[in-house]
């Protein structure tokens, strides 16, 4: 629709498919696992009584998207798709290790929610369906649902910036989330043509979960060496100039970003077991 | 006495949407338009393709140049300063957007679906786009008559500079630029035109009804009285309803189609139809060795665009004011207007002492800190008072910044405490200024006060009602010589045929002069009255006198007789006119200096300090303005709401340009933008703390005279904050918008930081809706009523609501889901119903703002708040705030905040709807 209204109106008839009950619905199964139906809206996610399944991360990154009014009409897959490597919301399904389940005529795929940006998925290509993003997602696919493994972590951290004004687009929004056996993902959006992850980072991260000495994870040493690895990750990288930053400003301060969100994250897993 | 409820029955139309607007209006038998606007910043036109468009469903006339000329216009430029601007480019175009066709159809979509068919044979020709293109060397021309691209230049010397620079013992010098930007009326620029026996009447959404009707009559060869022109409440101005812009052009289409035509701008053409002057100032500045200032000299450079609306006049408010209001012994500046191949600049609020402030009081900030001098201190001690010379020379007799100053001082510095928000590695930084701001003189206000024959009293003003409270105070300024209840007073809306001049609702003149002219012309109509009563009574005219009860009685008469009467309606019945009246004239003369014998260039100044606080996140840039504290000089405060609206306002919209709003391009030119790309303040960019105070003088002080309060602190605001982040690092920002990328650059010393904007435009083709493809049939209840119609299903909710169903309280200013005046709720959601497709709201119960209880406790917090200016955001407001409250009944201040991130109000009226929704949640729980 905000396609249409800006001029970006891709003919033909508009099919609404927001009530379909395959597309609804937040349900964990028994495995822990949680669905997010693909038609859910993001006011939805960013609703606090649904703690027990949506992650707090996950909420959080839904609170900060649009603003309330868009939420109450966007969708998770319609974020997916449309917003895609420019959104809050991806940062943080990433940083869960979300799945996506994407149906089309007659055949489902589920893959991982970052392989949707990355060329050896297992979707390789469409002689037919146009497709209708960066994404690698067929013109007659649809986002069906997201699942969430059911490895709760035991902290998340999140940050974003924006420069025009608090209802701006993010200009960066990077996520992490530290699961119980240190492992870690830390994921940046808004500022590339795809999320990108830090190896380097979640690999200092893991490190320092795994040891028990006190100040491991709260020293300026512990900061200093995870911005380091964020530089470092980033230099593999290319960051977008758009008309919400120059890439040398997302380069300059993604690193500082992804410091506040780690040590946040840490911050919440020890209050998490003190607690 | 300022009245706390002047002008409630103005808030309450507002609050509940039922005010109506020129965009609100429809004439029988009204064609609408689209225009065909020009893709590239300069080109010849070659051809212009229109047969493929003029077959098109609904269109009835595509109209080029060349059918303006069987019309014979008297003059085919307009422009209210300098006539430079065609009424449809002709043979070249000189700015992206111009003009070029105008399509007119039974319906706005068939007239937009035809105006992208017209196809234009546009040879691109070298463009200058931005100043020192234009005034380079050989650069290409804007206009052939124009040598160098100077649109206008002037200069000024006072005072004996070689003196003063010896007495100098520090200087200091930089440039200071601030971008363009755009004003933001959430009603976008709409006019109605049609032509009938006696002229051309039309209705448009204008700041200057009188100089409008002048113009149009000098374009058409008319007389004044052939032109009548009505003017609706606006939904914003801020200057950029200030001058002709597509009236000349809707009345010529009107007159070839021999139909009524209205044009609605959309918002990308908003961003090419006006703008605020781009600006770089070169300013130095000497102080001596007790740190009063020896000299400023400026060099001014502004960028007009391709035509020069109010350009003359932006050049001198800003060299008028950007040595500041003190005591300079000797001045030198020199300023240029320039012209380019970007969309005309004209007037924002601030008209040109924002870009000179954001020099001028810059460089104190700058000086005091190089001598080691408090800022304050700094200003204090060369702030000029009442009675000291300007530094043009002029003497100013009412000086009270230094009164403003110490109130906007003391308040930051008041027992409250500072607000805080130190997350890790924030630094905070407190910054001052002061504002000035001349205003338009000599100017011209007439009024007319009538008493009816129906016992009514008519108050007739071309002033223009933006929410501003003026109706309110012009009724007050009646009513305080007639001494009648408010409900016998109607101010009625400026029509050119019923009101009289006044040269326009701007520069911060229309409280003055509209309460000066109204209340002369009161006196003149209570002295009709009375003199008409005498004769009646065959008595003198001090022996009667005209009672608060609309009765003329002889006074002084023996005790125990009764004193003979007369209503007011007899008189005026026996006067076989219909009514009596009396005109006022105000006009706001500037005062002579009798030892130099010149005049002075305002008849009073726009006096404002501005105290902020401010966290500044090093790492990365981002600043947080925590608390704003602004005072400004009243004078006599006539409206207190008003006032408070006003100061505030002040703030808010000066916080946009001030952080991140900005036009430029990196890669110089110029790209049509929608409210996603280009953002303004919302209300979780209001500081945490904002305290305004409008200063009156005491009851031995002169200068009681009500001054305008619409642009008294605006200048002050981006140096206020500049100083702040100053305190709070040690970095000098001398280039707006100090939006993070500016301010870590600065930091960190690396300029390739530095946000540079591409680009990617919009597209011109936006159809807010497309002509109907398969039309179902939708049915609704809508404000309890039952709807039944038919739409494609495609079509926005939004547009269905509006147009095809006329509920008026949903507006579309922004068609992208960002501003949220289009909300309803739809089945108990408050959502966006321009993101809605109609298809999906079949059987919808659907309740919009005017639908709302009369006693629905929201709605009465806002009215008794005051919570609305221009009031054309504020039933959004209203509905996502009570459905906030519905979802979470213990929301707090931050909630709200975040509930109404989404609600736009450029008036910047945040403050009083945060009071109003925090009230209304406080009864709610009660």
């Amino acid at each position: 629709m905000l396609g249409r209204m800006r001029g970006m109106d891709p003919g033909g008839d508009l099919v609404g498919i927001g009530q379909l009950p395959e597309l609804g619905g937040a349900t964990s199964g028994p495995d822990g696992t949680i669905r997010l139906g693909g038609a859910l809206t993001i006011s939805r996610l960013a609703r606090p009584d649904d703690e027990r399944v949506v992650a707090p991360l996950l909420q959080a990154a839904a609170l900060a998207t649009a603003n309330p009014g868009i939420r109450l009409v966007a969708t998770l897959g319609g974020n997916i798709v449309d917003v895609g490597a420019a959104s809050d919301v991806v940062a943080a399904l990433i940083a869960l290790d979300a799945r996506v389940q994407i149906v089309r005529r007659h055949a489902t795929r589920t893959v991982p929610l970052i392989d949707l940006w990355t060329a050896d998925s297992e979707w390789a290509g469409d002689d037919q369906g146009r497709s209708t993003s960066p994404l690698r997602i067929r013109a007659d696919e649809i986002i069906r649902a997201v699942i969430l493994p059911g490895a709760i972590p035991t902290g998340w951290g999140w940050q974003r910036l924006t420069l025009h004004g608090a209802m701006d687009r993010s200009a960066a929004s990077v996520a992490v989330a530290i699961l119980a056996n240190g492992e870690a993902r830390v994921v940046l959006t808004a500022a590339a043509d795809r999320p990108i992850r830090f190896p380097d980072v979640e690999r200092l991260v893991r490190a320092a979960a795994s040891t028990d000495l006190p100040g491991a994870t709260t020293g300026s040493g512990f900061a200093a060496r995870l911005r380091a690895a964020a530089v470092a990750d980033l230099a593999a990288e290319t960051l977008v100039t758009d008309d919400r930053a120059p890439a040398a400003y997302r380069r300059q301060v993604v690193p500082v970003l992804v410091e506040r969100a780690v040590l946040a994250a840490f911050s919440r897993a020890r209050a998490g077991s003190d607690g | 006495m300022a009245d706390e409820a002047l002008g409630a029955d103005a808030v309450d139309a507002r609050v509940r949407g039922t005010l109506r607007y020129t965009i609100d209006l429809s004439i029988p038998g009204m064609a609408h338009a689209a225009l065909v606007r020009s893709p590239v910043a300069a080109a010849r036109i070659r051809s212009i393709s229109t047969i493929r468009a003029a077959s098109m469903p609904g269109v009835s006339n595509v109209v080029t140049a060349a059918d303006l000329d069987g019309l014979h216009l008297a003059n085919q430029r307009f422009g209210t300063i300098v006539a430079d601007q065609p009424i449809l480019a002709r043979d070249r175009v000189r700015h992206i957007g111009e003009p070029i066709a105008m399509v007119v159809a039974a319906t706005p979509a068939e007239a937009w679906a035809a105006a992208d068919a017209v196809e234009l044979d546009l040879l691109a020709t070298l463009a200058v786009e931005d100043v020192d293109a234009a005034l380079a060397a050989g650069a290409p021309l804007v206009h052939d008559d124009r040598p160098g691209n100077i649109l206008g230049r002037a200069n000024f010397t006072n005072g004996d500079l070689a003196a003063a620079e010896r007495a100098t013992v520090h200087r200091s010098s930089s440039w200071y630029t601030s971008p363009a930007a755009q004003q933001v009326t959430l009603e976008p620029q709409v006019c109605i035109a049609r032509w009938t026996d006696t002229g051309l009447e039309m209705w448009a959404a204008t700041q200057s009804p009188s100089r409008i009707a002048a113009e149009l009559a000098r374009v058409f060869g008319l007389e004044l009285d052939q032109v009548r022109l009505h003017v609706p409440p606006l939904g914003g101005g801020y200057g950029g309803k200030n001058h002709a812009k597509l009236e000349p052009l809707v009345a010529a289409v009107a007159a070839i189609t021999g139909r009524p035509v209205r044009l609605v701008n959309r918002r990308v053409e908003e961003f090419v139809t006006t703008t605020k002057h781009g600006a770089r100032i070169w300013l130095e500045s000497g102080v001596d060795a007790d740190a009063r200032f020896t000299f400023r000299r400026a060099r001014i450079v502004m960028d007009g665009g391709a035509y020069a609306h109010s350009s003359p006049a932006v050049m001198r408010a800003a060299m008028l004011v950007v040595c500041g209001p003190y005591r300079v012994p000797a001045a030198e500046v020199e300023s240029v207007m320039v012209y380019t191949n970007l969309p005309p600049a004209g007037s924002f609020r601030g008209l040109g002492a924002n870009q000179a402030a954001w020099a001028g009081e810059r460089q104190v900030d700058e000086l005091a800190r190089e001598i080691g001098l408090d800022p304050v201190e700094l200003r204090r001690r060369n702030v000029v008072r009442s009675g000291d010379r300007l530094p043009t020379g002029e003497r100013v007799a009412g000086a009270h910044w230094a009164a403003c100053l110490d109130a906007a001082t003391a308040s930051l510095d008041s027992a409250q405490g500072p607000i805080s928000d130190l997350g890790p590695g924030r630094r905070s930084g407190i910054g001052v200024a002061l504002a000035m701001k001349h205003t338009m003189t000599p100017s011209r206000s007439e009024a007319v006060v009538a008493a009816l024959v129906d016992g009514t009293v008519e108050v007739r003003s071309s002033l223009v009602d933006m929410g501003q409270g003026l109706p309110g105070v012009l009724a007050q300024a009646a009513i305080r010589h007639l001494g009648l209840t408010q409900a016998r007073i109607r101010v009625i809306e400026p029509d050119t045929a019923r009101t009289p001049f006044d040269a326009t609702t701007s520069s911060s003149r229309g409280t003055w002069s509209g309460t000066t002219a109204v209340e002369r012309a009161a006196l003149a109509l209570r002295d009709r009255l009375e003199t008409a009563a005498a004769a009646r009574f065959g008595v003198p005219r001090e022996a009667v006198a005209l009672g608060a009860d609309w009765v003329v009685r002889v006074v002084d008469v023996e005790e125990g007789l009764e004193a003979p009467s007369l209503p007011v309606v007899d008189l005026v019945i026996a006067s076989g006119d219909g009514e009596i009246s009396g005109h006022g004239i105000a006009i706001n003369e500037a005062p002579v200096d009798p030892e130099t014998g010149t005049t002075a260039s305002s008849s009073h100044w726009h006096q404002g300090a501005v105290a902020v606080r401010v966290s500044v996140d090093p790492e990365t840039g981002v600043t947080r303005v925590l608390e704003a504290h602004g005072a400004a000089w009243a004078g006599r405060v006539v409206n207190a709401r008003g006032a408070r609206l006003q100061n505030e306002g002040n703030i808010l919209t000066g916080l946009g340009p001030t952080l991140f709003e900005s036009l430029e391009l990196a890669t110089g030119g110029w790209a049509p933008r929608d409210l996603l790309d280009y953002r303004i303040p919302s209300i979780l960019d209001l500081p945490d703390r904002l305290e305004t105070v409008a200063l009156e003088a005491g009851p031995n002080e002169p200068d009681k005279e009500p001054t305008g309060l619409g642009e008294s602190l605006i200048p002050a605001v981006a140096p206020a904050v500049a100083a702040a982040i100053a305190d709070a690092l040690g970095v000098d920002l001398r280039d707006l918008p100090l939006d993070p990328t500016r301010v870590l650059a600065a930091i960190l010393d690396d300029p390739t930081l530095k946000r540079s904007r591409d680009s990617e435009g919009r597209s011109w083709a936006v159809p807010g809706t497309a002509p109907g493809r398969n039309l179902v049939r939708l049915t609704l209840t809508v404000d309890g009523q039952p709807a039944d119609v038919l739409v494609d299903p495609g079509w926005s909710l939004a547009t269905v609501l509006r147009e095809s169903l006329g509920h008026q309280a949903i507006r579309q200013p922004c068609g992208v889901g960002t501003c949220g005046a289009c909300t309803a709720v739809v089945d108990g959601d408050a959502i966006r119903t321009c993101l809605r497709p109609a298809g999906l709201t079949q059987n919808a119960t659907i309740v919009t703002a005017a639908g709302l209880a009369d006693d629905d406790p929201f709605r009465q917090a806002f009215i008794n708040a005051g919570a609305a200016q221009c009031g054309f955001c504020i039933p959004g407001m209203v509905l996502v705030a009570r459905s906030a409250f519905e979802r979470e009944p213990d929301i707090d201040a931050d909630g709200i905040r975040r509930a109404l991130a989404g609600n736009l109000c450029r008036c910047g009226t945040y403050a009083r709807v945060l009071a109003a929704v925090e009230a209304a949640v406080a009864s709610g729980r009660r």
